[in-house]
């Protein structure tokens, strides 16, 4: 018997009921049936991260066995497998730097097997024309959870997904040429029939003259129910409705909310849903890092920059970052350590100053001996948090790997004297993913500290005991995407995810951990720029929220799926990318001024009530910069 | 219940506990069978999914690990509020976290439905030279807290609290498996007969699957002799 009629025999059963025979009958059909492969494509490649160049060469297979169909992908056995990196024009690199532990250890945490049946869908991105790349296949699971990308190196995907269809049903997303959907054959059927009800689509249009309707409006949120029910299955509709018309329902679907919506805010009962024709998105590009010689061009004489040209290089700083080796310098000044009018001699001077009042609270701890500590338990508390902590910070970067590693030593001190600095909040979590980066860039105890100081005035809020400020910000982020997502607003309204909780760890540590150890050192000081607004962060946020909305939606993805999602994100996402449609979300607010409402305006600071922050240099005390 | 996707019940676990206490090692030694040492702080929350097979039934655990500082609980116990079982994970070497328990405790109380099943395991159970401690200790702790008792009109109820403890270590994987096939099992018994009562009586009880006594062959580790 084959495996998969096999387990069609087994599900066949069941289904009649024999339920105690259920596990009998399993056993004995694994310990018959051998498992068959329907497919097995070797050269397909997994992807660790988005910006690791490393692709470990696996098979790729289809499985038929006793209890089901599964799509496994497993590390090529070769023990000499070389690791194949490719550079940006895809041209494949030999690399062997790599011992034989560390690739099967790689390999072993990405392999997977899935059953057919927990597909949901998958991103089938294939390269652009001439850029030498490869065709790629993400499976994303009905968990949420999504499998490391495979690149297909020897074949195109086609005949994988040819081999699928046998099993599961798939379409391509109306809205998301890349994005294919495991249909679900009765939701299927029953969109189906509601097409061939509703022929040429205008029951929708019949359904919103109804009188019925405004009736409801006393009672209901009619805006997310014609957004969550009305707008989805207008969208989802199958082909039986034409594209043009479709674009003629929802229009007159939007006229006949605002009808709704001015009627209601009369009678006061209506929850006022902004929504805005924003304009267009414009194409931002990133530009080059700031180089050394760009950077001195600010400076005057002295070294102190320049205050007039100061807002010019925030600006550059903000499209570009900044190039690695001026970040020791750089970052002293986005943190506040030193003031952009400091000559060099001033800093000197302060910095002496600084690294006295450092070694001065250090050896405050460093001086606590055991037996005080047995009557300290709030100082002791904190050091075991730090201890446990440093311990477990980015162990994965070279700068940290490897036992008693000196800079984890530094680290410790920086933070333990953070927490003699500031008692009161003392050590949190998350304040090690901070420092980290900064010691990397400085190297050096003393630096890393009073930069640690500046940015902890930017973060130290979403540290403290009660969260509003994190809470704040969730708020601020779903304000935010109603007014450039609202399709998305309120499907996460409808999946009671509007809390928006799914990003605290992106809000927390400034997407520490979405990004890797480089890539967040980019992101960072595009942040500490200031520019273009504060709050860019949470722009950022939108901007990840907003590429995904296809996939959140399509899938019908719940809580925790959503959750599930976010978190899976990590490591897999563009940050130049990220940061353009940041900007160019930005832009679209920043035209839509006069429209928004006034606190979105205030907290993004555009608008009239914008305050020119150009000629302000920033200063730890600078209010602006805490709510940056 | 029989369906197609790939099992026949789903529960809910989440992991609490002090931080640093080995919550995402445990979690990780479970699902992957591997130790990895060093892994970041567990920020906000995260779920992993694996399939075990009890009683012949494929029994789906859902496992939320969750980040162990306090002030971050609000935003993430939006997340596991419905779950069936919790472990509650201390380290044999810590004391503190041993006596953070009892806040523990209570917090599940509050946020967690009545019948929530709870585990107690001690972690870093191969670090024996440093526990601090004693397995008895724990053990009266789990006692003290294992039953419940509800008066319920008419008929008085027993209520599983936490049904058991063990030292558990994910470094030389003692007990991690059995932990949660414990718990699995113990779940899907309880779930058995919930649903059978509720046929019978029109209302969900909880069955006295809550509260059998599970004599199960644990291996003891670390001995103390």
């Amino acid at each position: 018997m084959l495996p998969y009629l096999a387990y069609r025999y087994v599900k066949n059963k069941r289904e009649k009921n024999q339920r105690d025979m259920d596990s009998d009958l399993d056993s004995m059909v694994r310990s018959i049936v051998p498992d068959k492969a329907v497919i097995s494509i070797p050269g397909v490649a997994a992807k660790l991260g988005e910006d690791s160049k490393e692709y470990i060469p696996g098979v790729l297979s289809i499985l038929e066995k006793s209890v089901g169909v599964f799509i496994e992908w497993r590390p090529s056995e070769d023990p000499d497998a070389t690791w194949v990196m490719t550079s940006d024009d895809g041209n494949a690199e030999m690399v062997h730097s790599r011992s034989p532990e560390e690739k099967r250890d790689r390999g072993a945490r990405v392999a997977f097997s899935m059953d057919v049946n927990d597909l949901s869908s998958f991103r089938n991105d294939e390269p652009k024309r001439g850029s030498g790349g490869f065709p790629s296949i993400r499976l994303i699971c009905r968990d949420g959870s999504s499998q490391v990308p495979l690149f297909f190196r020897n074949s195109s995907t086609g005949e994988f997904i040819d081999r699928l269809q046998g099993y599961i049903t798939l379409r391509r997303s109306h809205r998301d040429a890349d994005l294919v959907i495991v249909v679900d054959q009765k939701s299927e059927a029953l969109a189906k029939s509601v097409s061939m009800l509703d022929e040429n689509g205008d029951i929708l249009s019949r359904f919103m003259q109804n009188p019925y309707m405004t009736a409801m409006t006393g009672f209901s949120k009619i805006t997310s129910f014609v957004q969550d029910q009305v707008i989805p299955s207008v969208l989802n509709d199958t082909d039986a409705v034409t594209q043009e018309e479709k674009i003629r329902l929802m229009r007159e679907l939007r006229l006949a909310e605002e009808q709704m919506r001015v009627h209601s805010d009369a009678a006061g009962e209506f929850e006022v849903v902004t929504q805005l024709d924003l304009p267009p998105r414009p194409e931002i590009y990133r530009e080059l890092p700031v180089s050394r010689e760009l950077w001195n061009s600010f400076k005057l004489s002295n070294g102190s920059i320049d205050p007039m040209k100061l807002h010019h290089l925030k600006m550059n700083v903000f499209r570009g970052g900044l190039n690695a080796e001026l970040r020791k310098e750089a970052w002293k000044c986005l943190l506040g350590y030193r003031q952009w009018h400091e000559s060099d001699s001033e800093f000197e001077k302060r910095r002496t100053e600084l690294a006295k009042q450092y070694h001065n609270m250090k050896s405050q701890w460093m001086s606590v001996t055991e037996d005080q500590e047995k009557r300290f338990s709030k100082f002791v508390k904190r050091k075991s948090l730090v201890e446990k902590d440093v311990a477990r910070t980015d162990r994965t970067v070279p700068f940290f790997q490897g036992e008693d590693n000196v800079n984890l030593i530094h680290l410790h001190n920086v933070l333990m004297t953070y927490v003699m600095y500031n008692f009161d909040l003392g050590y949190v979590q998350g304040m090690s993913d901070f420092a980290s980066p900064l010691l990397f860039v400085m190297k050096d105890e003393v630096d890393t500290f009073w930069c640690f100081v500046g940015l902890m005035e930017m973060t130290h809020k979403n540290f403290e005991k009660d969260q509003a400020f994190i809470k704040l910000q969730m708020n601020q982020l779903r304000d935010l995407v109603m007014i450039i997502n609202p399709k998305l607003a309120n499907y996460l309204e409808s999946e009671k995810s509007d809390d928006m909780y799914f990003c605290f760890r992106w809000v927390l540590v400034w997407f520490k951990r979405e990004f890797s150890f480089l890539d967040t050192c980019k992101l960072w000081e595009v942040l500490w720029s200031g520019q273009p607004c504060p709050r860019f962060l949470l722009l950022i946020c939108v901007a990840i929220l907003d590429s995904q909305t296809n996939i959140i939606i399509d899938n019908h993805f719940g809580l925790t799926e959503i959750l599930k999602h976010i978190n899976d994100l990590s490591m897999h996402l563009k940050v130049d990318e990220i940061l353009t449609a940041a900007e160019a979300i930005f832009h679209q607010l920043s035209a839509s001024q006069n429209k928004l409402p006034a606190h979105i305006c205030q907290y993004l600071n555009i608008g009239e009530s914008a305050v020119s922050s150009s000629n302000n240099s920033p200063s730890r005390s600078d209010p602006d910069r805490e709510d940056l | 219940m029989d369906n197609d996707d790939g099992f026949d019940y789903l529960f809910k676990i989440v992991l609490v506990g002090d931080m640093g206490v080995g919550k995402t090692c445990v979690v990780q030694r479970f699902r992957s069978g591997n130790f990895v040492d060093r892994q970041g702080t567990t920020i906000g929350v995260d779920f992993t999914m694996k399939t075990l097979n009890v009683d012949g039934k494929r029994v789906k655990l859902q496992i939320w690990d969750t980040g162990g500082q306090e002030r971050f609980r609000t935003i993430t116990q939006s997340y596991y509020r419905s779950a069936n079982g919790i472990v509650l994970c201390y380290d044999i070497t810590c004391k503190q976290s041993f006596g953070s328990l009892q806040r523990w405790i209570d917090d599940v109380s509050k946020f967690a439905a009545p019948n929530v099943v709870k585990l107690l395991i001690g972690t870093k159970c191969d670090l024996e030279d440093q526990r601090s401690i004693e397995t008895e200790e724990a053990e009266m702790l789990q006692r003290a807290n294992g039953r419940i008792f509800f008066k319920r009109k008419p008929n008085p109820n027993w209520i599983s609290g936490m049904f058991a403890m063990l030292e558990t270590s994910a470094k030389n994987d003692i007990n991690v498996d059995n932990a949660f096939l414990e718990l699995a099992t113990l779940l899907k018994r309880q779930y058995d007969q919930g649903v059978l009562e509720q046929g019978a009586t029109g209302t969900f009880q909880l069955g006295s699957g809550g509260t059998t006594s599970i004599n199960s062959p644990w291996q003891r580790c670390c001995q103390y002799t």
